[in-house]
């Protein structure tokens, strides 16, 4: 156990190790961060004129920004002149010829989740030669989309062929100046996912990051952005329960979603980056803005979250409640073990007449974690007939742990109901003694135990990702029992 | 910056004579404190406790203090609120945050109990209050303490010894004089092992044209075993604004119950920090906040528990009409070691009208993992169905909403322990809320 334990230190570090050090390729961008930069990514991604001066005003924005300190994390201050803004994918000749060379810590856990081998060979980076060729997956998708008028494709492909909508709808919901990370994201961003749903149109097939096989690596500032056009609907999944190899510790990536009248967007969210060793060396920072708007009446917006990864989670997705009668939800299961650190929760802003929005978040912390759910219901004036209900429960599994529940409720009008409840506990004694006289050991009593605890979460993933997540919640949560 | 107004304020300070003035401790005591403000200022919205409340209003034009040596030039004594019907208490009136002799029923000073104002423990023997005043404000310390502290001079010190028990409750009275004033108190309470006392303070002003700030800061000691009930009762005229703060430490099974009714004031703020410092402490927090007019109340609250098996109760009801305002800030702290800590707190408020607002943060912050810890928020209406249950029974429409926002408001007021006040507090409430209602004139009516 310990022997393949220090494997993983030892290759994931070097690993992480690697993403900082300045080893030139064709493209890659040495550290640091001025005007020069910008306008070199904006080159290399041979981007129209609107988008570079957009970046770059964005940058001066940034400039003169701070780095946010509010959140109940701790971390030591970032070098953003040490980073990289621009690496190429690797080459083929970089990375693990195999399966056979890859981390069987790594595998044992894509078995435990069920992942099929061609699959666990591109999440764990394998070059995939010709023979299998992942992406004519792709094509038969696109053809299907295609047909139904979805527009699915990266950020910068978007940014050639759909101007016009990028124009319209890029920042219009998470503007650039909004907090600290989105002005830098706006700045640097390299890639993302772009979806446009027409008219009246239900997509007629789940969408997701993952399949969007010639844009995997969007490196660490993504940036996404989807419009639900009157009337249509869409479903986009986003991340994967498999631990992902990545390169880069700071992720800030911002995602905008647009739905119009009529339009329901379903947003899934799992997330299981590397979170650092057990003694909370290394681990991703994931400081991501979220943000959805219902701009016409009847809109949806639906966020559904598992995060069990990255060391520092700073995440908020939020929804502007502009159309009457539109409706926000936020579903989310945040697990933080060892020394992970989050901070998540979420922001309803009731602006149309009969607004609704539904909260539910469930917090897990275990080992020397710290989980804060940091939330915002803002009823403005003329949101009448506003209705919220919020529910915030914390699970606590080991006496150095800390779960924290930092809500907000702003009500400016007489005729809101607004419903706020938290509870903070640890498994109860008699829940375990229970399961365990029915035979369970107690490692299975507290996996059901707490799979009970998320049920209402998971039952908003779509079924795999369901059956996924649950899984993933196992796994996280070995050996933290005791 | 030029010299702000807080700056001149310290200014005017240092030219009076204040209690205790050449006794060492307390001489430093106040210039750290003047430097400590010096460097704090007064709290501005940008700061997280205080980010809905906008002072710049006072920053700008900060009301004149009253000092020692500008009291007595008031000429006609002031008329003193009624007493509390059925309720036999020990008063002590304060006018403009100075001690009135004339006014009050005077002192206690026995072998186990001192009951006497501060300026006077000052002038006769400081080292009864040395290491009290100071003690328990620490890191919630902000601007309003700080000048609190820099002119300190006069309030009530309550010492009891060991196993002291008094069941006649302390009245203390605070009356605002005179228009645009800024009138300060400090107040140190200290509960010996096994003692018992019951504090009730009243915030009242003399007339409308009453106006300014008042700021009375208490620092609570209750020692292991002991039990205080403090009862805050702020009916202070629309023009009147308030920072206040109760700073409470209590020992191993120690109790403290707390109740804070909120019925008037232009912007009211009320600090209200108990540390639970030992196994097994108690305390319970009510709050009741009456809306109207402008009146804006942020009750900020913070419940540390930092031993196991303690246990807290808070209770805030907000009822609010017109253009008011109210601010809940709720912290709940569980420190590493306090285990089997059962906390639960509650916030709710009514809305009666298009302008109104509720703002509630009720928060929880936990280090320990067996515990038990909840808090609730709710916002909304009257439930139509119980207005609709009442009209069914023959009462019209007003009456059953009256009825019925009464009591939503009086539930805070359940748990309060001491009948004549709470009836009293309640026809407050009654008063304001459905005056159609109000069996008798209230006691906290009427009296501007």
């Amino acid at each position: 156990m310990s022997s393949t334990a220090s494997e993983i230190d030892r290759r994931i570090s070097r690993d992480y190790k690697e993403g900082f050090v300045t080893d030139i390729e064709a493209e890659t961008l040495p550290p640091g961060l001025d005007e020069g930069v910008i306008n070199k990514l904006s080159d290399i991604k041979d981007e129209p004129d609107f988008m570079r001066e957009w970046r770059l005003a964005a940058y001066q924005q940034w400039l003169e920004m701070k780095n946010p300190e509010w959140a109940h994390v701790n971390y030591e201050p970032i070098d953003y002149q040490s980073i990289s803004y621009y690496s190429a994918p690797k080459s083929d000749a970089d990375k693990p010829k195999s399966l056979d060379e890859v981390d069987p810590k790594l595998l044992e856990t894509y078995d435990k989740l069920g992942i099929p081998l061609i699959e666990q060979q591109m999440l764990a980076g394998v070059a995939v030669d010709a023979v299998f060729d992942s992406v004519s997956v792709a094509t038969t998708f696109k053809d299907t989309l295609a047909k139904a008028g979805v527009i699915f494709c990266s950020f910068s492909e978007a940014v050639k062929e759909h101007p016009e909508l990028i124009k319209k709808y890029l920042g219009s919901v998470v503007p650039v100046a909004d907090n600290y990370y989105a002005a830098l994201n706006s700045a640097v961003f390299t890639d993302g996912s772009f979806v446009y749903i027409p008219k009246g149109v239900r997509c007629p097939m789940e969408l997701s990051t993952y399949f969007r096989i010639n844009a995997s690596n969007t490196g660490q500032f993504e940036r996404t952005l989807i419009i639900a056009d009157e009337g249509s609907y869409v479903s986009y999944n986003e991340g994967c329960t498999a631990p992902m190899r990545d390169e880069n510790q700071l992720h800030a990536a911002v995602v905008e979603l647009v739905a119009m009248g009529d339009a329901e967007i379903k947003y899934s969210t799992v997330q299981n980056w590397y979170p650092g060793d057990e003694n909370g060396k290394g681990g991703i920072y994931n400081f991501v803005t979220k943000r959805g708007a219902c701009r016409g009446n009847n809109a949806k917006i639906s966020w559904t979250q598992v995060e069990t990864g990255s060391a520092i989670t700073w995440k908020y997705p939020s929804v502007i409640l502009e159309g009457d009668n539109s409706v926000g939800e936020f579903y989310s299961v945040a697990l933080t073990n060892n020394y992970q650190q989050a901070d998540t929760g979420t922001k309803m802003i009731h602006v149309g007449k009969n607004t609704s929005s539904t909260i539910i978040s469930k917090g897990i912390s275990a080992g020397k974690a710290h989980n804060a759910y940091r939330g915002l219901v803002r009823v403005t004036p003329g949101a009448d007939n506003a209705r919220n209900y919020t529910q915030c429960d914390s699970l606590l599994m080991s006496d150095e742990c800390g779960a924290h529940t930092f809500p907000y409720v702003e009500v400016k009008n007489p005729t809101a109901k607004v419903e706020h409840e938290a509870t903070t506990s640890k498994i109860g004694e008699d829940q375990l003694f229970y399961c365990k006289q029915r035979g369970l050991d107690e490692e299975d009593a507290v996996n059901l135990i707490v799979n009970g605890f998320c049920k209402e979460v998971f039952n908003e993933l779509p079924m795999e990702f369901a059956v996924e997540a649950q899984k993933l919640l196992e796994i996280s949560l070995e050996g933290s029992v005791g | 910056m030029a010299i702000s107004a807080e700056q001149q304020l310290l200014e005017v300070a240092r030219d009076v004579t204040l209690a205790g003035n050449g006794v060492d401790w307390v001489d430093a005591f106040r210039k750290n404190a003047a430097k400590e403000f010096g460097e704090r200022g007064l709290p501005t919205a940008t700061m997280e406790d205080w980010r809905y409340t906008n002072l710049r209003g006072l920053a700008r034009k900060f009301p004149q203090p009253v000092l020692a040596e500008s009291v007595g030039a008031q000429g006609s004594v002031p008329a003193v609120p009624a007493r509390i019907p059925d309720l036999v208490t020990i008063r002590l009136v304060f006018v403009d945050g100075q001690f009135s002799a004339k006014l009050s029923d005077g002192h206690i000073n026995s072998s186990d109990m001192l009951v006497e104002n501060l300026a006077s423990v000052l002038k006769r023997d400081s080292s009864l209050v040395k290491g009290l005043v100071g003690d328990r404000i620490g890191n919630h310390a902000h601007g309003f303490t700080a000048i609190n502290s820099a002119l300190l001079d006069d309030g009530c010190v309550i010492r009891f010894g060991k196993n002291a028990d008094l069941l006649t409750p302390i009245e203390l009275v605070y009356l605002s004089t005179g228009s645009e004033r800024s009138r300060f108190a400090r107040n140190v309470i200290h509960l010996d092992q096994g003692s018992r006392a019951t504090v009730i303070e009243r915030f009242v002003s003399v007339d409308e044209n009453a106006s300014g700030l008042t700021s009375v800061i208490s620092e609570i000691s209750v020692g292991a075993n002991a039990s205080l009930s403090h009862y805050r009762i702020q009916e202070e005229n629309a023009a009147s604004s308030h920072v206040g703060g109760s700073y409470v430490g209590v020992a191993a099974d120690g109790r403290y119950r707390n109740a804070t009714a909120s019925l008037g004031g232009n912007v009211v703020r009320n600090d209200l920090v108990v540390a639970l410092n030992g196994k097994g402490a108690d305390c319970q927090l009510d709050g009741v906040v009456i809306g109207q007019g402008k009146t804006h109340v942020d009750n900020f609250t913070r419940i540390e528990h930092h031993e196991p098996h303690g246990t807290s109760r808070e209770h805030y009801r907000s009822v609010l009409d017109d253009r008011s305002r109210s601010i809940f800030h709720g912290r709940v702290f569980v420190a590493v070691d306090a285990q089997k800590t059962d906390a639960q707190q509650s916030n709710q408020s009514l809305l009666l009208s298009e302008y109104a607002e509720s703002d509630s943060k009720p928060q929880l912050e936990i280090y320990a993992d067996d515990v038990k810890c909840a808090h609730g928020a709710t916002v909304g209406q009257l439930d139509e169905n119980s207005v609709f249950y009442l009209k069914s029974r023959g009462i019209g429409d007003d009456e059953a909403r009256g009825m019925l926002t009464v009591a939503f408001a009086s539930e805070a007021l359940v748990e309060l322990d001491n009948d004549p006040l709470r009836k009293a507090i309640e026809l407050a409430v009654r008063s304001r809320l459905a005056p159609e209602l109000a069996e008798a004139q209230s006691i906290f009516e009427d009296q501007q």
